[in-house]
């Protein structure tokens, strides 16, 4: 029970008699454009002019009223109740038992008179065409009927219809086709197109007040037993559940969404939506309520007040203020898109579900933090600069004003708390991650930044390098790169430099990695490396660092000479000549011998030299294999046999410069070969 | 189906599913659990101590059946005597009601017997009324016997089943059963205000409740 829906708001603090009469009291009130009336116990109707001043001064009532004349009746009775036709410039006041018509501006009685009327009410939605027509429900008193009466232009009041009913009506309201009334024990309801009357349900005759107030079309809420407000369609049934009032009515009426019961101590406010109390508004002695043509007025017997509806922006901001968040939104739910084209969000509304979403995050529920960061379009940077140092360095960025949120930090607002600020960090990447992949924010620096600082600080190493390694990484470099080296993360730091084109660094951060000067496990070492230095392709860069890979590991070192066709990406071919690879690769034999090969077996060339070259390789190998006897026998042999199947398979070797090599290791089969080669 | 891939066709009522509402209600003396069988059916819970309901509450649950998918629109009812002369305004119209009673007491099946002879008398006439005796959970401290409330049922043409809130026995079984018995096809009905309340919507049209402007 926290909305804030009306403001009470008084217009006449002390009401007195034209008559000066003391203990007068306002028995019914009417309200046409800017004129009020007011019905008293001693037989006035009394008319007002009220304005409502714009300038809200904090002194007094924002109304100003004056009086503008009156009409005295003639016995010391009441004045029953008056209702505007506004359209007839008009007022039928029932004074006593009689239903007179006035002309509403000078108050002086025109036409014809209705005696012997109990009550009566007007039905604003007339089954009828004519848009002047004024049709009022007649109860008389004490006869069991009610009568339908057409108040027309030339001021006659021509009855149209009379109903019979079992008992004389205590007080009705009606709508288009439909009666609802409360007879002296029970409430009917009357369906006028068919004449059918249906009881609704009982009450006791002496010790119940019954009340009703049309709330839709055809749609009645009655006072029920146990304070219950009970709702009533055209067909007898109810469609709603009940709503229950804490305290005794005194008077009732609908303004939309809002049923308005007022008491002796307080008005309740409840919606019929969920037919909850949202609101109790404190007021003494309440007597009378009324919405007349969407002014709310409630009296108490001497003061005349008006129930002013609070903003809605204001009443979510209030609510928000007092963290009812979950109520906040349920009222921007309810509140239509004005004045904004379908699809795009009201700018208003956009910053309360921001606000909301905050709360909720503050609160930890983060899973609706997030829906409603993402469809309240959050600016990313707001969330970012909650956590301290994930900004970039150099940001200008300053929190919007007003503040979404009063949050200085996650620091203070989770008091240290490291599995809450843990969770928030986790919530806060999945976040920017999104953003990330959505491409739709136009703060990729500020996003990509704190991503990344993320990923470093939550030991999610492998989507650091991702994020580095694509093309599409935008954060701010210095602070990245700070941030990476204060957590010992060199090998990020060199993808970072390699990302921003910072070559040169970027190699020597690795080189130091390589030779132990720095440590980083997630450097997967030296076939790492010569893949960047393969991707990079520039061959003056291939033979600054080629010695230093080679040094490390001939196989993944050979690697970089090798134009790998079959790679999905086409590196950038870097044009290396193959002597010059050859001759460089003679201090590393392995090198030398996969750089051979693949030239002979993937490359395809016929060159006399690579031929001999590689058969002379394969000799050396098998020759320091026997003579110092390194190896195991299994190795020697496979070597022999790759040896015996190159010599038999090519035919570009010059044999007899092989020959006495072969011969001198007895190897007698390809001695074999080799013959048969001179031979053709 | 011969055509699929032809021009998009708008579902017809012979293949899609129907989607009918109904109106049921719960009456029955108070404490015998008839909110708590609503709430077991709608929520799947159990609170042992359940809240006395004041005046009425609302709530729906849909269930499938083979083809058609069933729309309850249930109305639970306050079982306080200071109450039971608002139940019509809940029972008129409806085209289902469970009339509860309590197993370990017997008054209450009395006042079930009532409630039977109200809706007979007052309520639509092809009303689809079910008897309910919950807290089957309690047999031991049984006060009705099963075999009299079901002739009693027999007499009357009524469904009948044991139930228990508390341990989710025959919740589900007594809806659907109900919900198997209603009528499913808009048949021409004798008198329109025998059926006033029931609904029918096809499933590719949304259903729009009447008076119900303000959601």
């Amino acid at each position: 029970m926290s909305v804030k829906a009306y403001e009470l708001v008084q217009i006449i603090q002390r009401f007195s008699s034209p008559s000066g009469e003391k203990n007068v009291k306002i028995e019914c009130v009417e309200c046409s454009g800017k004129y009020v009336f007011i019905g008293t116990s001693d037989g006035h109707v009394v008319k007002y002019i009220v304005h409502e001043t714009t300038a809200k001064s904090n002194i007094g009532s924002p109304f100003t009223y004056q009086r503008e004349g009156q009409r005295y009746f003639d016995a010391k009775k009441p004045v029953r109740s008056i209702r505007a036709a506004s359209a007839l410039e008009k007022l039928l006041v029932l004074f006593d038992t009689t239903l007179h018509v006035l002309n509403m501006n000078d108050l002086e009685p025109i036409g014809s008179r209705l005696k012997s009327v109990q009550t009566f009410c007007v039905n604003e939605n007339p089954k009828c065409s004519d848009p002047f027509l004024f049709q009022i429900c007649v109860a008389p008193v004490s006869k069991g009927q009610v009568c339908i009466y057409n108040v027309t232009p030339d001021d006659k009041i021509n009855l149209s219809n009379t109903y019979t009913l079992q008992e004389p009506i205590k007080c009705l309201s009606a709508d288009c086709g439909i009666i609802c009334a409360a007879l002296q024990d029970k409430y009917i309801i009357l369906d006028c197109d068919h004449g059918q009357v249906q009881d609704l349900f009982p009450f006791d005759k002496d010790a119940f007040t019954p009340y009703l107030c049309k709330v839709a079309k055809e749609e009645f809420l009655l006072s029920g037993p146990d304070g219950l407000g009970i709702f009533v369609c055209a067909a007898g049934t109810s469609n709603r559940p009940p709503l229950q009032w804490s305290y005794p009515l005194t008077s009732l009426t609908f303004h939309h969404p809002y049923i308005l019961g007022v008491s002796h101590e307080i008005i309740m406010v409840h919606s019929i939506v969920d037919q909850q109390q949202k609101q109790a508004i404190p007021f003494l002695g309440g007597q009378l309520i009324g919405n007349y043509d969407g002014h709310i007025y409630v009296c108490s017997q001497t003061s005349l007040n008006a129930l002013v509806p609070v903003p809605w922006e204001k009443q979510v901001e209030a609510l928000l203020v007092d963290e009812h968040v979950e109520e906040a939104l349920s009222l921007l739910e309810k509140v239509g898109n004005s004045g904004h084209l379908v699809g795009q969000i009201d700018p208003v509304k956009k910053r309360f579900k921001q606000q909301a979403a905050f709360i909720y995050f503050s609160r930890s529920e983060l899973e609706i933090a997030l829906d409603l960061f993402l469809d309240a379009e959050v600016d990313e940077r707001e969330l970012i600069s909650i956590f301290p140092r994930l900004m970039p360095s150099a940001t200008t960025f300053l929190r919007t004003v007003p503040p979404l949120h009063n949050i200085a930090d996650v620091n203070q607002l989770f008091h240290g708390n490291e599995q809450r600020i843990l969770e928030a960090k986790q919530f806060l990447l999945h976040f920017l991650q999104m953003a990330h992949d959505s491409r739709k924010s136009s703060y990729t620096v500020e996003i990509d930044t704190a991503l990344l600082k993320l990923y470093a600080e939550l030991g999610q190493n492998k989507d650091l390098e991702s994020l580095l390694e694509s093309a599409s990484f935008s954060g701010d470099v210095q602070s990245c790169l700070a941030w990476l080296k204060d957590r010992g993360l060199h090998h990020a730091r060199a993808l970072l430099l390699l990302q921003k084109g910072n070559r040169s660094e970027a190699l020597s951060l690795w080189c130091q990695m390589i030779s132990g000067e720095l440590f980083d496990s997630n450097f997967k070492g030296i076939s790492f490396f010569a893949d960047v230095l393969k991707a990079i392709g520039d061959a003056e860069v291939l033979w600054q660092y080629a010695d230093l890979v080679l040094d490390n590991n001939e196989v993944d070192g050979v690697e970089l000479f090798i134009q790998n066709q079959t790679a999905g990406t086409p590196t950038p071919t870097m044009e290396l000549d193959p002597h010059t690879v050859a001759d460089y690769l003679q201090r590393y034999p392995k090198a030398l011998i996969l750089y051979l090969e693949y030239l002979i077996n993937e490359k395809g060339i016929e060159e006399e030299k690579f031929h001999t070259q590689l058969a002379v390789q394969y000799i050396d190998i098998i020759a320091k294999q026997k003579t110092q006897d390194t190896g195991s026998e299994v190795d020697l042999n496979e070597n022999i046999q790759r040896l015996r199947r190159f010599l038999e398979k090519s035919n570009q070797y010059r044999s007899k410069f092989l020959l006495s090599k072969v011969r001198d290791l007895g190897l007698y089969q390809e001695v074999a070969i080799l013959y048969g080669k001179v031979g053709t | 189906m011969a055509n699929r891939g032809g021009a998009a066709q708008r579902p017809s009522p012979q293949t899609q599913g129907k989607i009918c509402q109904f109106k049921l209600v719960l009456l029955g003396e108070s404490a015998v659990g008839k909110s708590s069988l609503v709430l077991r059916f709608v929520k799947g819970q159990f609170h042992e101590y359940q809240e006395s309901t004041i005046g009425a509450a609302f709530l729906t649950q849909t269930v499938c059946l083979e083809d058609t998918t069933v729309k309850f629109e249930i109305w639970d009812t306050a079982g306080q005597e200071r109450y039971h002369s608002l139940a019509p305004m809940y029972y008129r119209g409806a085209q289902a009601a469970i009339i509860v009673y309590d197993i370990t007491n017997m008054d209450s099946f009395g006042r079930a017997k009532v409630w039977v002879k109200e809706l007979q008398r007052q309520a639509s006439p092809n009303i689809v009324i079910a008897l309910a005796g919950n807290k089957a959970d309690l047999a031991n401290s049984r006060a009705v016997e099963c075999d009299e409330a079901q002739a009693y049922a027999d007499e009357n043409g009524l469904l009948f089943m044991e139930t228990s809130a508390k341990t989710a026995k025959n919740v589900n079984e007594i809806f659907l059963a109900i919900a198997k018995k209603l009528p499913k096809n808009e048949q021409v009905s004798g008198s329109g205000s025998a059926n006033q309340g029931r609904r029918l919507v096809e499933s590719d049209t949304s259903a729009k409740t009447a008076g119900n402007c303000c959601k």
